[in-house]
């Protein structure tokens, strides 16, 4: 088990290096990088300022060597400056991230404790009027794209019907402002656990050990909580990975919409302002969640399943 | 011009600038089917290729290739998408390339497995006996039963795609207009959404009923190519 922790690590570790190489490479693609940096509308700039910046970027040193004093300062923690603001980059980050983190532990919740349930229920009333409607519903809901869902919400609940806030997050935390945007984020993930956990409690209850179950007469409700229920968790949970994955993407694309002030808001208005550190550092400190995500599953895999073998 | 409701002349009712919705989201089609399978398709082969090459291979190729997959799979790709478009700009070639990027990864593993059990049978012996080379045993006697399965996984892998697409338009990291897409659509009439709802309203359910064709298209394949894989 150490061994297998170990190898997710190295794994962590080449993705995160690879999203680095990614990141570092496009600023050196095209034309010169302090542009990036400095803003590419002034052209009056100072040409002190100009080889300051040269400087800055190691640009009077081989491309590998940039990529390498590069890595060395943001794992120091320096992400440079955001060109717009001039602050730092990993302070805006650091004021932003809790908004988004409590909006996506709400929305995974939302999502887990909805879709798993129905989709126990689906399996075991199997071909009844509500198993149709879950699994019509996990389709659409597979199918829809957020941020319409978002507007939808909006268009029903805030403007129409007047219950709830369209957007932003207030002061402190305010259930009300979380409505909205939770249960957009959460539909996917929640169609998606319904299908996935439907399809497993369907094979588990299939299996012999279950018949054998229910022919010494153990009653229905442990047959299915506690022999089916407990070897159909699984599934759902490998699929948390991605639900997580998700989720984030999801923050990116709805934050705007409901003016939420989170990290996902940051990284659009970063790229309508052409600021490329502050993107940069965003996709790297995402890149070293989802990494920190994948980990912390892993292990908890690893502790409620011992039958996985480790190679 | 003002939006105009459903009629008769206007099935589905007209934009801010009075275009019919209908004409627009035809429109859109185009260009979604044409960015949506150039990128699968760009993706399906290059996956394939590499999959093929790592499973026939093995050996330290393979362990490198695996394991760019699989950090590969772990990257934030939308923002890594995001940082693209902004220094490379918006356009139609910058939305097939990372679309392309984010689906080569999925033909890979499934391609690669397939062929490490291809490899060892006994036709595959047979065929190297009889003097064919490593690219011909690939593309003659391996390829053609990896299809299948990349057939099934490109179908499946369409809606998220659509939905990559659709969702990169609305942000405004898309094609830039005039051309008309589904996401860009929603995205420029969503501050009517109160006077003139259905504008916003249409081209989502297009994108949602669009996606749920692949995802039904898919099933299907997979039943047909495995009816073992079969979901009940």
């Amino acid at each position: 088990m150490g061994q297998f922790i170990a190898r997710r690590v190295l794994l962590g570790i080449i993705a995160l290096m690879l999203a680095m190489l990614i990141v570092f490479s496009l600023s050196r693609v095209k034309g010169d990088p302090r542009y990036f940096f400095i803003g590419e509308d002034s052209l009056g700039i100072d040409p002190a300022v100009w080889e300051e910046w040269g400087r800055r970027l190691n640009l009077d040193k081989p491309v590998p060597i940039q990529f390498a004093l590069w890595m060395g300062d943001i794992l120091t923690g320096d992400f440079g400056d955001s060109v717009t603001t001039q602050r730092r980059v990993l302070d805006i980050i650091r004021e932003k991230a809790p908004n988004t983190i409590q909006l996506g532990i709400v929305a995974w919740l939302l999502g887990t404790f909805v879709g798993v349930p129905l989709g126990v229920f689906s399996a075991t009333n199997r071909g009844n009027t509500l198993d149709y409607i879950f699994r019509g519903f996990a389709l659409f809901g597979q199918s829809v794209p957020i941020f319409w869902l978002a507007l939808v919400l909006i268009f029903v609940f805030a403007v129409n019907l007047g219950w709830l806030p369209s957007g932003t997050k207030g002061e402190g935390v305010a259930i009300r402002n979380f409505v909205l945007p939770a249960v957009t984020l959460a539909w996917f993930p929640a169609a998606s656990y319904l299908r996935i956990t439907r399809t497993a409690m369907l094979e588990i209850l299939d299996s012999e050990f279950i018949k054998f179950a229910r022919a010494k007469g153990v009653a229905q409700a442990p047959v299915r909580w506690k022999h089916a229920f407990r070897n159909a968790i699984i599934p759902p949970l490998t699929l948390s990975v991605f639900v997580l994955f998700g989720l984030l993407n999801g923050t990116i694309i709805i934050e705007s919409v409901f003016a939420w002030p989170g990290l996902g808001r940051l990284a659009i208005d970063a790229l309508w302002a052409t600021d490329y550190p502050l993107l940069a550092g965003l996709t790297i400190i995402y890149g070293l969640a989802f990494v920190v995500m994948i980990l912390s599953l892993d292990i908890i895999y690893a502790v409620l399943d011992p039958r996985i073998k480790y190679n | 011009m003002d939006h105009e409701d459903a009629s008769i002349s206007y099935v589905l009712g007209t934009d801010a600038l009075g275009r019919d919705i209908l004409s627009k989201i035809i429109a859109g089609a185009r260009v979604t089917v044409l960015v949506v399978v150039a990128a699968v398709g760009t993706g399906i082969i290059v996956g394939t290729t590499i999959g093929l090459v790592s499973g026939f291979f093995g050996g330290i190729v393979d362990d490198v290739v695996m394991r760019i997959v699989d950090a590969w799979n772990i990257l934030p790709g939308l923002l890594i998408i995001l940082v693209v478009v902004l220094v490379l700009g918006q356009g139609l070639w910058t939305l097939i390339g990372v679309l392309a990027m984010i689906s080569w990864p999925g033909a890979v593993r499934l391609v690669r497995a397939e062929t490490l059990s291809l490899k060892s049978r006994e036709y595959v012996s047979l065929a190297r006996v009889a003097g064919a080379s490593n690219t011909r045993i690939m593309i003659r006697h391996i390829l053609p039963g990896v299809v299948n399965i990349v057939i099934v996984t490109a179908t499946l892998g369409t809606g998220n795609i659509i939905l990559t697409e659709a969702a990169l338009s609305f942000l405004g990291a898309g094609i830039p207009p005039p051309e008309p897409s589904w996401g860009r659509m929603i995205s420029e009439e969503r501050q009517y959404i109160d006077a003139a709802w259905w504008t916003s309203l249409f081209p989502g359910l297009v994108i949602a009923m669009v996606v749920m064709s692949g995802n039904f298209l898919g099933d299907w394949f997979r039943d047909r190519v495995d009816p073992t894989l079969r979901q009940l």
